[in-house]
């Protein structure tokens, strides 16, 4: 492009601005925040209704104790403990596509890494309230914080639950802080193209963003920096869940492989739920500008690899559980397959690992159907997991006289119910506050395409 | 002093123009991008970013506490358990670990409002929306008898748009 | 890369000096184990099948790395994905060398001299454990070579001219049915693309069998269900480790100085940091698992190698570390019975000192600290094997593992394994890669 000759006198700089029009980008993701459909609002109503009638299970649970959650011996972990492993691994694809994919430069995460951390942190505070349900009596669960107290107590730091305790709010906080420093350069965006109250806030929440040399150059390091804190710290969460069961002795519990595979399942079952939520957005939305073919298939590989992984770790846990000889392992593993539970167990190993072999054929890596389909029975299949893992060896201990049976009770259902439903209310809610793509992300690589198109 | 505000359609021009106002002597700069891209962050200043010193810190408080308390409270009120030493460090690693992640990242926050110098604050009045579009901006404040010049060396670094930022 | 720098690092003659040591080293090797065999044949062997574990892990996890570059789509290790390649040259030895242990089974493995225990017949015996472990191996034998040679094969016309004698008859036989450069090329990235992750499976499932056979089943009661992954990922980050060193002593070499850039080893670095914390992740969760339920079966697995203070009251406290600095009394660590010092120096080797060394991004560009950090993990690689191996069998003997018999084996086999890999990459270009544009 030619310069324009010089001007020559200050007063012939002052012309009138000319008003660029806004990127199609911004406009294009902060679409999804405008406005609401009636069936938008029908959704966020039956979302309200799952969490309302979950609520008052709470409060009759509450009120008349453990028992109605068909607590019983030998089994006191049920579907409370099952669900909160369930949502903290779901919680786990979203730090990984924001932390670890970053460090390794993957630029694919872009567009869905919004959308995944949004999942995260949702996922972990539906995850971080099945431990108060699970005690029942709710108004005690200070007890676990170490703080000074009358009681002249401190919290037993040996006990795995009080290592959950730190794990988990570590997460919790440390994903919030990282959806937050990537959300602040986009809130900036929406707010310069909103008014009012809605302007106000936002103006507060980004901090006068301007966009700045100095603001990206801090901006960036803080991601950084936040992705390598953050990648250690997704290992250790699922770790330290593990370990609230390895570090027994219960047979099909202690076992050493645990915690990379808890990890392995839960990054597998995060993908999945990834698909679940970003499927349905990018079709109601239109994003299939921004959430290609190529995501799908990046992500498809990803649950191919943690299929495997977790395939690999079935496969070790049974093939020790017979090689080590101890009649007790080996008998809690059989009873896996062909005891009462074997019906979970054939599903989970089908879900997990079967099926996503599917995924070997690169025409379904991209059929978005076909993955969403693949992606609720993974979820199925994981829920199943925690299920098997849990009940089975709570209900057949070392001594056969104490066997029991456990069936999932009508209350635990309704709350199990209603955790899907609160998780489904707040990320319908994040949709129409939020961007749910990281628009400045998308930008970036858009400008360096549209640098390099020129260039050529 | 003027203020003149250049909008650009590239990173590469801005970092460009940058450094050709520096070697002017230039310096009282400020570009507004609406995506991050490094050839503008080293043109305008190629120090590292301080954001480090926050994690380290940080990470070091929270590895001193993550150990020092749970030590501390077993020996306080001493309970045998599993016939584990009162205070013994294998778990209590992972409370060390938990609290250097958690200290160093909410440090890091911190470190990003300071060194950004992010708060809720009027914006610059040579800043508007379209930077948060797709265009490029780069404020220079000069000496009056300099306009001219900033000028057209701007459109020589094909500036689209220049123009005096009023007030 | 120019043509000129491609013909400077095509095949040519060996170093002399280097391959006139290797020789030498290879007999003092030879000599020392055939030593060992008249006087003390049970060090001997155990030396053997350190050092066979060391190897095998390290050259399979090469040809595993560069599956790990292909797979992914990694565009930035160029030649270094050679060099990783070139530790594959081994495979094949290794397969040999596993035949050849058969003959010292009976000094490493308790079950195979008297017989396993009660209920372990089925599957520690003699025929199950050799068929499998060598099929095992002859498969990823196989597998590794068609994946070399399919990676290769586009840049071996161009050198067949450079080439002479036993050199020349090898890429000739290997570009039979030459289809041209541009065919080539894509046939290549295809057939590596497919294979490489028929490969990265059986080296999951394949190795974690080979480390429960030949390490585990020394100890014959004890158990854990992460050890196949344990052994496997170290055998991987060795391999890192290895193909930074290598390309760190390379950097000087005529054809690559332009190809060994710092940021190829910034990345390398970036591996190595990253695949030593998870190593020592996997480390972790083996240690506290069993350290917490103190389960005697798993526990006597740690015991003969960490020592007592590890898993009982008396040390690992925090009182005893205290009291340990103000008094300079550490005989509550018993570092100097059973393995203690071998145990320290592994954690030292492996993960400490990366860790803190190659924390900052500095040191990772640096040649001179990268090289020798790479040589230390590989140092505790070593080390680690012998850990795994020696206490199984010689329990409580902290020295076990050191001595001439031991040391002479050690060096007979970084020769051979050196040796190996300067015929390889003599033969085959080491720089030039089959771009795909």
């Amino acid at each position: 492009m030619t310069p324009p000759p010089p001007a020559t006198a200050m007063a012939e700089m002052i012309r009138p601005r000319k008003t660029p029009k806004d990127s199609k980008i911004n406009l294009d993701i902060l679409s999804v925040t405008k406005g609401t459909s009636l069936s938008y609002i029908a959704l966020v109503g039956l979302a309200a209704l799952g969490v309302t009638q979950a609520l008052l299970t709470l409060a009759y649970q509450t009120y008349e104790g453990l028992g109605i959650a068909g607590y019983q011996a030998p089994v006191f972990w049920g579907v409370y403990i099952i669900t909160f492993v369930f949502w903290i691994g779901i919680g786990h694809a979203g730090t990984l596509i924001s932390a670890i994919l970053y460090l390794f430069r993957a630029k694919w995460r872009n567009a869905i890494n919004r959308g995944a951390e949004t999942m995260t942190i949702f996922a972990v505070i539906t995850a971080a309230q099945f431990p108060l349900i699970h005690i029942g009596r709710i108004w005690k669960f200070y007890f676990l914080i170490p703080y000074p107290n009358q009681r002249g107590l401190w919290v037993n730091f040996k006990s795995p639950l009080i290592w959950d305790l730190f794990a988990i709010s570590t997460y919790l906080t440390i994903s919030l802080v990282f959806i937050y420093v990537g959300l602040i350069p986009d809130i900036a965006i929406a707010r310069d193209r909103s008014t009012g109250i809605k302007k106000l806030v936002y103006t507060v929440l980004c901090g006068g963003w301007q966009g700045t040399s100095r603001q990206w150059k801090a901006h960036n390091r803080t991601i950084l920096h936040l992705a390598g804190l953050s990648t250690p710290l997704v290992l250790s969460v699922h770790s330290v869940v593990s370990w609230d069961f390895a570090m027994s002795v219960l047979p099909g519990w202690h076992a050493t492989i645990f915690a990379p595979y808890f990890v392995a399942g839960a990054i597998f079952g995060g993908f999945a739920m990834v698909l679940t939520c970003l499927i349905p957005v990018r079709r109601i939305f239109g994003l299939e500008a921004y959430i290609t073919d190529y995501h799908f298939e990046n992500m498809s590989r990803f649950i191919l690899l943690t299929s495997w992984i977790v395939g690999y770790a079935y496969g070790m846990e049974y093939f020790i559980a017979w090689y080590s000889g101890v009649e007790f392992e080996s008998t809690s593993f059989y009873l896996r397959a062909f005891g009462p539970y074997w019906m979970s167990t054939w599903m989970m190993i089908t879900f997990n690992f079967i099926f996503p072999q599917l995924l070997w054929f690169k025409k379904l890596r991209t059929h978005v159907t076909f993955l969403f389909v693949l992606a609720f029975f993974i979820n199925l299949g994981m829920w199943f997991e925690r299920y098997v893992i849990i009940i089975t060896s709570t209900s057949r201990d070392y001594l056969p006289s104490v066997w029991g049976l456990y069936i999932p009770s009508a209350a635990e259902l309704s709350i199990l119910a209603g955790s899907f439903c609160f998780f489904a209310l707040f990320f319908l809610l994040f949709l129409k506050v939020f961007p749910i793509i990281a628009i400045t992300e998308v930008k970036e690589l858009v400008i360096h395409e549209k640098m390099h198109g020129e260039a050529r | 002093m003027p203020t003149i505000l250049s909008v650009f359609e590239r990173p590469d021009h801005v970092a460009a123009a940058v450094r050709k106002l520096k070697g002017r002597g230039f310096d009282d700069l400020e570009t507004y991008s609406p995506a991050p891209f490094e050839e503008i962050e080293e043109a305008m200043d190629n120090k590292p970013s301080l954001v480090r010193l926050f994690t380290l810190v940080g990470g070091l408080l929270g590895v001193l506490t993550g150990f020092a308390m749970p030590i501390w409270m077993s020996w306080d009120w001493p309970v045998k358990i599993a016939g584990k030493p009162f205070a013994s460090i294998p778990p209590y690693v992972i409370i060390g670990f938990e609290l250097t992640i958690l200290f160093g990242g909410l440090l890091t926050l911190v470190g990003l409002f300071i060194v950004g110098r992010l708060a809720p604050r009027k914006l610059d009045p040579g800043y508007s929306l379209r930077f948060s579009a797709e265009d490029f901006g780069l404020v220079v404040t000069v000496p009056d008898r300099d306009v001219a010049e900033v000028d057209s060396l701007m459109r020589a670094q094909s500036a689209v748009e220049v123009t005096l930022v009023d007030g | 890369m120019t043509s000129a720098a491609a013909e400077q690092a095509s095949p040519r003659s060996l170093p002399q000096p280097l391959t006139a040591i290797c020789l030498g080293l290879v007999v003092v090797g030879a000599a020392a184990f055939g030593y060992g065999l008249t006087s003390d044949p049970q060090s001997a062997w155990l030396a053997y099948h350190s050092n066979f574990m060391f190897y095998a892990t390290l050259s399979q996890a090469g040809v595993i790395l560069a599956c790990i570059f292909v797979a992914t789509g990694a565009v930035w290790p160029g030649p270094v994905r050679r060099i990783a390649e070139g530790l594959g040259a081994w495979i094949p030895v290794t397969l040999v060398l596993a035949a050849v242990g058969y003959f010292g089974g009976d000094y490493l493995f308790e079950w195979k001299r008297e017989g396993a225990v009660h209920g372990k017949e089925f599957w520690l015996n003699e025929t199950r454990f050799y068929v499998m472990d060598l099929g095992i191996l002859a498969v990823m034998t196989v597998l590794s070579l068609a994946f070399l040679k399919a990676s290769v094969r586009p840049t071996l016309k161009a050198a067949a001219p450079a080439a002479t004698g036993f050199a020349r008859n090898m890429i000739e036989r290997w570009t039979a049915g030459w289809r041209g450069d541009e065919e080539e090329r894509e046939a290549s990235w295809v057939r590596t693309r497919n294979l490489a992750p028929l490969i990265l499976l059986l080296y999951a499932f394949g190795y974690s069998f080979l480390a429960f056979d030949q390490i585990m089943s020394m100890e014959q009661t004890w158990y854990s269900n992460l050890f196949g992954a344990f052994i496997g990922w170290g055998g991987l980050l060795s391999a890192v480790a290895a193909t930074a060193l290598i390309s760190v002593l390379l950097r000087k070499t005529p054809g690559f100085e332009d190809e060994i850039t710092k940021s190829r080893l910034h990345d390398l670095g970036k591996l190595i940091f990253g695949f030593s914390i998870f190593w020592m992740y996997l480390f972790f969760s083996q240690y506290l698992v069993i350290w917490y339920g103190n389960v005697p079966e798993e526990t006597q697995f740690l015991y003969d190698r960490l020592g007592p203070q590890f898993l009982i009251e008396k040390g690992f406290s925090v009182t005893a570390w205290a009291n340990a600095w103000v008094d300079w009394d550490w005989s509550w660590a018993r570092l100097s019975q059973d393995y203690g010092w071998l145990s320290m120096s592994v954690w030292m080797c492996i993960w400490i000192l990366p860790f803190w060394v190659l924390l900052g991004e500095v040191p990772k560009r640096t040649p001179w600290i990268l090289g020798p950090v790479a040589g230390i993990v590989l140092v505790g690689f070593w080390l680690e094997r012998n850990l795994l191996i020696w206490p199984s069998v010689l329990k409580g003997d902290g020295w076990a593992w050191l001595g001439p018999v031991q040391i002479g084996v050690a060096v007979g086999f970084l020769g051979a394994f050196t040796l190996v890999f300067l015929l390889y990459t003599r033969i085959f270009p080491s720089i030039s890669l089959p771009e795909r544009s």
